[in-house]
């Protein structure tokens, strides 16, 4: 956003322009903001413990106040602030599991009115039963539970019940019926963002492992399994009737004065579109960026198809974004979110990578960036396959892919933006999330270095020959020029930028024509260029005769 | 190349971090290449290896009455890298050269004596930027 003509502030500031052939922009990015919900109120769970008696297990709501951010400086304080088990304290939990030092602030969001909480429910049968195992996996994490022939559905769902409610780390409370045996789980939040997290049964024998994993239901040992009120979604069954989207605006206003690096949230659709939250955060970091020189950056886990994703990125389509797809995947969208954010900014040496981050490196690239505790999808073809993953980055979504290095985890295939559209067709002028984060980093430096270095001096015009103005305290728009190219090659020098000389024309200082107390500058940056792709052609030829 | 009307550069400064340096009395610029005669002994081949090419550059500076016009002392403890550039003028307008380096300054030191101004004067060792 230019700066009026009518400006007196005494002040030294940049704007970018994305994609442009000439523009201007932090260094050691280190805060990380979650967005999304806390335990609002403590959750008394009943379990019906025999046709007459009850016991009670209570959830401690978060103590973080809604709609502002508070710092969590680990993740039993996240616990704390958010509730054990919620969306925040979760995404808290894969934050520090990726760099145990970050800088972590969560912001509740008020829930929507007359929000729901997701829901679904587990139901026992038996014909003939015998003794075996039963496992409940909700969110990828499961527990084990003895089922002997004596057992009865309203014992089978009593101890479903027990098992779910002493994990308080989960997502989800559960609550029996006596005399049917059914488990209702329920998220510990409210809104669409409470359907996400996924449940599933296997009943083990001695030869097998038979997994309930939609609503169809299994058998074995004489016991069934069915799962009903939830949503099957590729090879996961997830929670429903999560409703009433919550609002970030008020939350994004009480935010405006302060700066976060990266700001993680879920990436999410409302009754088939993009939740209206996605585009009010996108909106907010353009404005911050524009008016207070704020280089943040976004990233939304989605745990949507491949194909919604797309529509969605595309539909925001900001540069400030970057939309991250994981489908069938058992993480959260906002646990994908954190991760990957701190991830991007820590590297990945947490789990044996040897990715540096852009706290130190703002171009460092990204490619095959281990996440440390992001689990595969239950289902592989739920994995990104190849032409899936081309899709994806001609179209600003960040897939994710099987860590090559660990199994059962999950790596970045590259860090590209959710710009991927100029004037509604292709346009990859902002491709790789470095082109924002090194614009940013370069124009946090040569404003802190113009500010530093002129403080208290004088403007004068160049002089008329060419000699420099030398004259104590005194500067003028060749000077200034000179200092932004020799800051730039400083960056070119630390691998930060490339191809300075080659565009040193554009780097233009005049003083401003209504202004005589101002000078206008402009310069590009250009950052070096990730290496993605070699592609060789090998010759096989025959021996000779 | 420049031509030969019999006038010759004389001025020049240093600049500091996009800041000039203007009290100046004495400025001298080395470039040390650092490369290395190389001489076998039967064929007396005369070779020679590449070294790192650095820049020496001094500035001896007056003292004016009201202080130093930058602390040298206090640069060089800070230990930090610089750019500086070093500037001789053409004396028809303009700069006739420049260069810019990027390096550390060092060794400051100052001096009074009788009959002279107090000096203070540095090194600066440093790469160019290029």
């Amino acid at each position: 956003m230019a700066l009026s003509a009518s400006t007196k502030t005494p002040q030294v500031r940049a704007s970018i322009i994305f994609g442009s052939a000439g523009a201007t922009p932090s260094n050691a990015p280190k805060r990380i903001l979650l967005i999304g919900s806390k335990i609002g109120s403590d959750i008394t769970t009943t379990i019906n413990t025999s046709g007459s008696t009850t016991a009670t297990v209570t959830t401690t709501a978060g103590l973080a106040a809604l709609d502002v951010a508070t710092r969590a400086t680990s993740p039993d304080h996240a616990a704390v602030l958010a509730g054990r088990g919620s969306e925040l304290h979760l995404a808290a939990v894969a934050t520090f599991a990726q760099y145990r030092t970050a800088e972590v602030w969560l912001a509740p969001v008020t829930p929507g009115g007359g929000a729901a909480a997701g829901s679904a429910t587990i139901t026992p049968t038996i014909s003939g039963l015998g003794a075996g195992t039963l496992r409940i996996t909700i969110m990828g994490e499961s527990v084990d539970i003895g089922i002997s022939a004596s057992d009865t559905v309203s014992t089978i769902g009593l101890k479903i019940t027990q098992a779910i409610n002493n994990q308080p780390n989960w997502p989800v409370t559960a609550t029996n019926t006596w005399a049917t045996g059914a488990v209702v789980v329920t998220a510990k939040w409210l809104g669409p963002r409470s359907n996400a997290p996924t449940v599933r049964a296997a009943l083990l024998t001695s030869v097998a492992t038979i997994e309930v994993t939609n609503g169809t239901a299994q058998t074995a040992f004489g016991l069934t399994i069915t799962l009903t009120g939830g949503t099957a979604d590729g090879g996961v069954y997830r929670l429903s009737g999560g409703a009433t989207d919550d609002n970030v605006t008020n939350l994004l206003t009480a935010l405006t004065p302060t700066k976060f690096d990266r700001i993680a949230f879920a990436g999410y659709r409302v009754s088939g579109s993009a939740s209206a939250n996605l585009a009010r955060i996108t909106s907010q970091l353009v404005t911050l960026s524009d008016n207070a020189m704020f280089d943040q950056q976004v990233v939304f886990g989605s745990i949507e198809s491949p194909g919604n994703n797309i529509t969605v990125a595309q539909g925001n389509n900001s540069e400030r974004g970057q939309w991250v797809g994981h489908p069938g995947s058992d993480d959260l969208p906002l646990v994908i979110a954190a991760q990957v954010a701190t991830a991007r900014l820590f590297g990945d040496s947490v789990a044996g990578g040897s990715i540096e981050g852009e706290a130190v490196n703002p171009a460092c690239n990204l490619n095959d960036l281990e996440l440390a505790t992001l689990r595969a999808p239950r289902d592989s073809a739920d994995l990104y396959d190849g032409t899936e993953t081309e899709a994806a980055l001609n179209a600003g979504v960040t897939p994710l892919k099987a860590s090559p290095a660990r199994l059962g985890r999950m790596a970045l295939v590259s860090s590209i933006t959710m710009r991927s559209l100029a004037g509604g067709l292709p346009d990859f002028a902002v491709d790789k999330t470095k082109e924002v984060t090194v614009a940013d980093w370069v124009r946090a430096a040569v404003v802190a270095s113009l500010q530093a270095t002129y403080r208290g001096f004088n403007l004068v015009n160049d002089s008329a020959d060419g000699t420099p103005v030398l004259v104590p305290k005194t500067v003028s728009p060749s000077a200034i020029e000179e200092r932004i190219y020799g800051l730039l090659k400083d960056y070119e020098k630390r691998g930060y930028l490339t191809e300075v000389d080659a565009h040193r024309d554009e780097i233009s200082v005049t003083r401003n024509g209504s202004n005589a107390r101002r000078v206008d500058y402009t310069f590009p940056t250009v950052a070096p260029s990730d290496y993605d792709i070699a592609d060789g052609t090998i010759y096989q030829r025959q021996a000779s005769a | 190349m420049a031509t030969n009307d019999g006038l010759y550069a004389s001025k020049g400064y240093v600049e500091k971090d996009g800041v000039k340096v203007l009290t100046s009395q004495k400025l001298s610029m080395k470039q040390d290449t650092n490369s290395d005669d190389v001489d076998t002994i039967l064929d007396e081949a005369g070779g020679f290896a590449q070294g790192t090419v650095k820049y020496m550059v001094e500035v001896e500076s007056p003292v004016p009455a009201d202080g130093f016009e930058i602390d040298w002392f206090e640069v060089c403890r800070a230990g930090k890298i610089h750019q500086l550039r070093f500037v001789i003028l053409n004396p028809n307008g303009g700069i006739a050269t420049s260069k810019l380096l990027r390096g550390v300054f060092r060794n400051p030191s100052a001096g009074l004596g009788a009959n002279s101004a107090a000096t203070a004067s540095v090194a600066f060792h440093g790469r160019e930027v290029r």
